[in-house]
């Protein structure tokens, strides 16, 4: 038998035909289920048609989108709006201006949280602010490297007067001469000290711009601590640590805006926590904030 | 008519009914191997084209690839749920007509052992010779029905042939088609 015969063989299958009664039968069901179906199209022109979907579909995904990009702190969907934000650094050109930007903005919002007295989503809102500070940590050039020469100056000069230091001067010059003569100090010291906050307030300069902020981190007996938590807030979440006792880190600031940066310290062995603070003024892209000893309050 | 049947109209789905129960038929036959499962899958599947008739779209290929379709997957949930198994009432039912009772007789016998052959095949093999050899279309139809170059179609189709007459030489059947070699293959 070859492949000719048995294709001749199935060729006569075609002859069969579905037997009459068969064939009745099953036309009788089909009648039966047409007419069944006749009747639903009453609930089928209910029924929303595909695109009308698609288009529903849409609208609500780009209410939503905005809604939730819009939401503030005090609304549950704000987490999802910083996520979404936070996500969209990765699609833009300059992230550092949009994280930039972000970070003015949550700065903003908390403050005028904060203003309202909406204590819990101004603490929303100032977490979304330290973590954008930690993502713009995270994401801006590192080209800081003249740091090693200022360096050796600022180790010298806390030693001396550790507290005084990050307040009252931004630049080590004016510390090494304050200590030698009196009567000259009270005249260059009236100067920043009027013209700071008379200038540099009322020019209303509110862009933000990066400053790179450098420290130590020491106990009380001098050494240096490694790994403490360097916060905008009291017990907020941690904006960088130290490394060595170096705090070294990029925030965003305004000229003539006052900073206070707070540092902790957990003990795992007594479970004590050692804190230290510094409030200092912003005069510029680099930030000295000196010598801040933590100890146990 | 497809589009007649698409808008409601009872009678153009009849008359799909009519043009393509046949050929349904042999398709679930073959498949099923036997005449009364075979009838209950026509009606599934033309329930299921009912039902699907709105989705239908023509994209060039005959409708009936449409219902072969359906046949397929109706016949595949059909096995899951029965074991098809031979009647002796398979045997007898031949629904051609033939004054020579020993030459019907013969013929019926014929079918019966090519329709439980192909039974056991593989479906693509089954597919392939029910389209090529029992409905007659050619091999670059076959290939845009079932998603196959034609010369993918010609090489199935050979194994499909050596594979039913290997099914047909266990079962001790292919002594019955020696007649399609000489005479009845000079007819």
């Amino acid at each position: 038998m070859n492949e000719g015969s048995l294709a001749r063989a199935l060729g006569a299958l075609r002859s069969t035909h579905m037997p009459e009664l068969a064939s009745d039968r099953v036309r009788d069901e089909l009648e039966r289920a047409w007419r069944d179906r006749a009747d639903r199209p009453q609930r089928r022109g209910l029924a929303v048609p595909a695109f009308a979907r698609a288009f529903a579909l849409v609208t609500v995904v780009v209410v939503t989108g905005f809604l939730t990009l819009r939401a503030g702190a005090d609304s549950p969907l704000y987490s999802a709006r910083i996520a979404i934000e936070d996500t969209l650094v990765l699609f833009q050109a300059d992230r550092v201006e949009y994280v930039t930007a972000l970070y003015e903005e949550r700065a903003e919002e908390a403050a005028r949280l904060e203003a309202v007295g909406n204590a819990l989503a101004a603490g929303h809102a100032r977490e979304a602010e330290a973590d954008t500070l930690r993502l713009l940590n995270r994401i801006m050039p590192r080209t800081e490297d003249p740091s090693p020469e200022p360096s050796p100056a600022i180790v010298v000069a806390p030693t001396a007067e550790p507290s005084l230091a990050p307040t009252v001067t931004p630049t080590p010059i004016p510390t090494a001469t304050r200590p030698g003569t009196p009567p000259p100090a009270p005249a260059p010291t009236p100067k920043p000290a009027t013209t700071r906050p008379s200038t540099v307030t009322p020019t209303a300069t509110p862009a933000y711009f990066t400053v790179h902020a450098t420290g130590y981190v020491t106990s009380a007996d001098g050494t240096p601590v490694n790994d403490a938590c360097v916060s905008t807030g009291i017990d907020s979440s941690c904006v960088t640590s130290t490394t060595n006792g170096r705090i070294d880190f990029v925030l965003l600031g305004r000229k003539g805006q006052s900073i206070t940066l707070y540092v902790r310290k957990l003990d795992p062995l007594t479970g004590a926590t050692q804190r230290g603070k510094v409030t200092t003024v912003v005069t510029g892209p680099t930030l000295f904030l000196g010598q801040i000893v933590i100890r146990v309050i | 008519m497809v589009k007649a049947a698409q808008a409601g109209d009872a009678s153009a789905f009849g008359k799909l009914y009519e043009l393509y129960r046949d050929p349904v038929y042999r398709y679930c036959l073959a498949r099923s191997g036997a005449t009364h499962d075979a009838e209950d899958l026509v009606a599934d599947v033309f329930l299921r084209a009912m039902e699907a008739l709105e989705r239908y779209e023509d994209r060039g290929l005959p409708f009936v690839a449409f219902l072969f379709r359906i046949a397929r997957n109706a016949a595949i949930d059909r096995s899951r749920r029965t074991r098809p198994d031979m009647s002796i009432e398979d045997l007898t039912n031949d629904p051609e007509s033939d004054h020579n009772v020993e030459s019907a007789a013969a013929r019926s016998t014929e079918r019966q052992a090519l329709v439980n052959a192909m039974s056991k095949l593989k479906a693509d093999y089954r597919d392939v010779l029910l389209l090529r050899f029992v409905e007659g279309y050619g091999a670059a139809e076959v290939g845009r029905m079932t998603g196959r170059s034609e010369g993918a179609v010609r090489t199935l189709q050979h194994r499909a042939l050596d594979r039913l007459r290997r099914e047909l030489d266990r079962s001790g059947a292919s002594a019955l088609f020696d007649r399609w070699g000489g005479a009845e293959a000079a007819k």
